[in-house]
């Protein structure tokens, strides 16, 4: 390699040498002029500082770059070892000298390569040189321990911060990338996702303004999943538009054309004559309206009835949906509650097929449903679990008898028969392994009560958010935060509301940091407090604790024995 | 329309998607990664004693990897023997397939030319090496987003 990059040099010099290029040949070849500069510097022993195109070109060329085996291209190896030689050389030529120029360029490359050098521990983490972290809240009390934490494991760390104070600048590590900008500003939370893989939520408003809570639990959640998700789609773009973030599209409702394949059918769960007599009936039509939309429309008088919108799956050459987590659906309702049917089995025979179910409810106006494949139920109980690989038809359907009745509409009182439900499209959500979004969110215990209904009601908004943005998502929900050091004492790790302990800021830090790796934390939403003893006659249940070590990992096991996709 | 060995699959229990016919009339069908191995066993149990041709394709940039088996089975007397189509795709990051070189001897050039021009990794095959490229090749030339390098740059090939 050395030599072939030496004997590249010996040509290039001899070609500038024989062949005199005039100034304006020089000026419009930027390649041959960067050539040229780092000739001079090389032989009049860098004398001169390069030119700016030179300059900025270096810069491009000093990216770091991971090299995959199955990514490698043969001539971009060889021309950026090259390149890498040079620099080195340059580098090494430059050293020499007693008196030099400091560029402000050099002094952050110097800085870089002396603190961003690793692991500075054995906390490391396979993984972790090459995954960015945001960490958004980075001041307050979980995210300033959590930014240290990522720190020491040899993660690179981007903070998202309201104001780039001298307080704040100091509060954080010197190799910690600052990005200003607010979590209510999409823009700016645009700006801040990029080159990041994954994000680490902690903040929480410090007023008690309703506007304030919502911006930052509920809408501050909402930008920020939406500005990721385009993030990675923007990546699975460059990368010849598929990569394992990638959704898969089912139906996407643009234009008339895309109706097409699309069945509307009724059937009944009573095959009783005399009930028929007394019946309303019932009719449906999916069609597309002057305004853009896909409409399924209709009513259901018959008791027992029902109405279905049915296609048979047309995927791609060798897709199938076993490499898939589930179906979401953007769809815009009136709050009714529809039925998804999955139909599995031979395709080519649908006597033998078998159906899923799974209930989805939709709100006024336009909202992502998603449904993960595991909530799939067979109809007939004693039916195999949901294969999603014999997957070839998807109904949604529409009964009656299960609507249950909307509150807010007791003025305008509305038939629960008929209904109206606009598509937009059905996607098919890609399966991970790790989590994406680690959100810190918050379990009611230590406000006072006259805030705490806001509170909740923000935090669970931003939870559902998350829930339904179709990304890899760990909810924590720590008990009172107490300023403790962690590891002392063993956590518990539940769902369904029952704890009623705090929690050292340092250990729900640490689940955070120890969540991002981990399989089983993925789509998954846990309180977590400190171990305790019920007082007598108060006991409810066994509490399982785990005490929480830097040579234990307590985490997988805590988090294996609870809910998936809560 | 179903194909006989899907009928018979399907009677068994035995996780299959059909795929149709191609033009010649044979009945394709498209079995999951992790099923294969067992799969093959059962096939040749079945009476496929004979794997006609083995060959991988790489069906979109950016896309899933194929590779297609096509079995035949011979019998004495018979001058339209039945033959099958198997098609199993794997993702293009650590594509892994099991060999069938312990069920028809015939599966070794053949999968390792298809290591060889697509990368597919045929999990126990005893000799699975690149066949037509050198050994300290890089990539896999026949996949669809391969970059061919300049030979005309000797520096840069090696």
């Amino acid at each position: 390699m050395m030599n072939a990059a030496t004997a590249a040099n010996s040509s290039v010099y001899s070609q500038t040498q024989c062949r005199p290029l005039s100034s304006d040949v020089r000026g419009s070849i930027p390649y041959l002029n960067e050539r040229k500069s780092r000739l001079v510097v090389r032989a009049g022993g860098g004398g001169r500082p390069p030119k700016e195109d030179g300059e900025k070109q270096q810069q491009q060329q000093q990216q770091p770059v991971s090299l995959r085996l199955d990514d490698v291209n043969p001539v971009g190896l060889g021309r950026r070892s090259r390149q890498l030689f040079d620099e080195v050389w340059r580098k090494f030529s430059g050293l020499g000298q007693i008196s030099g120029t400091i560029r402000s360029d050099d002094q952050e490359a110097l800085d870089a390569l002396l603190v961003r050098e690793g692991p500075m521990c054995e906390f490391a983490i396979p993984g972790a040189q090459n995954t960015t972290v945001l960490v958004v809240g980075a001041t307050s009390r979980i995210g300033r321990i959590v930014v240290r934490k990522l720190m020491l494991r040899g993660y690179a760390v981007k903070a998202l911060v309201r104001r780039a104070d001298q307080e704040v600048v100091e509060l954080l590590p010197r190799s910690v990338e600052i990005v200003i900008g607010d979590v209510g500003d999409p823009a700016t939370v645009k700006a801040a996702v990029e080159g990041c893989n994954k994000i680490i939520y902690c903040a929480t408003a410090r007023s008690a303004i309703t506007g304030d809570l919502f911006r930052v639990d509920h809408r501050g959640v909402s930008n920020l999943t939406k500005a990721f998700q385009d993030h990675n789609n923007k990546l699975a773009q460059s990368r010849a538009g598929k990569s394992s973030k990638s959704k898969l599209l089912i139906a996407k409702f643009k234009s008339a054309s895309s109706l097409n394949g699309w069945q509307v059918r009724q059937g009944t769960y009573f095959q009783d004559v005399v009930a028929t007599k007394y019946d309303g009936g019932m009719d449906a039509k999916f069609e597309f309206n002057e305004n853009g939309d896909a409409v399924f429309s209709g009513y259901v008088f018959n008791r027992g009835g029902y109405v279905e919108l049915s296609k048979k799956l047309s995927l791609p050459l060798g897709y199938t949906l076993d490499r898939y987590e589930g179906l979401v659906l953007s769809v815009g309702g009136n709050g009714r509650s529809y039925v998804l049917i999955l139909e599995a089995g031979p395709s080519a025979d649908p006597s033998q097929s078998r159906l899923y179910f799974a209930r989805i409810s939709t709100k006024v106006g336009f909202c992502r449903v998603r449904v993960p494949f595991s909530s799939f139920r067979p109809v007939k109980p004693d039916d195999p679990v949901l294969d999603p690989f014999l997957v070839h038809t998807l109904k949604i359907r529409f009964e009656p008898r299960r609507q249950r009745p909307v509150e807010g509409n007791a003025t305008m009182k509305q038939d629960l028969r008929s209904f109206k439900l606009i598509l937009e499209y059905i996607k098919v959500l890609p399966t991970g392994q790790e989590t994406d979004f680690v959100l810190v969110s918050c379990s009611g215990l230590g406000i006072e009560p006259s805030r705490r209904e806001q509170v909740l009601k923000a935090k669970r908004a931003g939870e559902d958010s998350l829930r339904r943005s179709g990304l890899g998502y760990t909810i924590v929900r720590p008990g009172p935060l107490q300023e403790e050091p962690g590891g002392q004492r063993a956590l518990i790790f539940d769902q369904g509301n029952r704890i009623s302990q705090g929690i050292s800021c340092a250990d729900v830090a640490d689940i955070c940091v120890k969540a991002l790796h981990d399989t089983t934390a993925r789509n998954k939403s846990f309180d977590v407090c400190y171990e305790y003893i019920a007082e007598d006659g108060r006991e409810l249940y066994e509490l399982v604790a785990h005490l929480p070590d830097k040579a234990n990992n307590y985490l997988t096991p805590a988090l294996s024995v609870l809910e998936k996709n809560t | 329309m179903q194909g006989r060995l899907s009928s018979w699959l399907v009677k068994h229990g035995l996780i299959h998607r059909s795929l149709g016919f191609d033009y010649q009339g044979i009945e394709t069908l498209q079995i999951k990664p992790e099923d294969w191995h067992s799969i093959a066993v059962i096939l040749y149990v079945y009476g496929y004693n004979y794997l006609r041709s083995q060959c991988a394709y790489d069906v979109a940039p950016g896309g899933l990897l194929a590779s297609v088996y096509h079995l035949t089975r011979l019998e004495y007397g018979i001058d339209q023997p039945e033959e099958v189509c198997i098609k199993i795709f794997v993702a293009r990051k650590n594509p892994r397939i099991p060999s069938i070189f312990w069920v028809w001897k015939s599966a070794d050039f053949q999968e390792k030319e298809s290591y060889d021009m697509l990368g597919i990794s045929y999990d126990n095959h005893p000799r699975l090496r690149r066949i037509l490229m050198p050994e300290s090749w890089i990539g896999w030339p026949l996949r669809k987003d391969y970059i061919a390098p300049n030979f005309y740059e000797i520096q840069d090939a090696h």
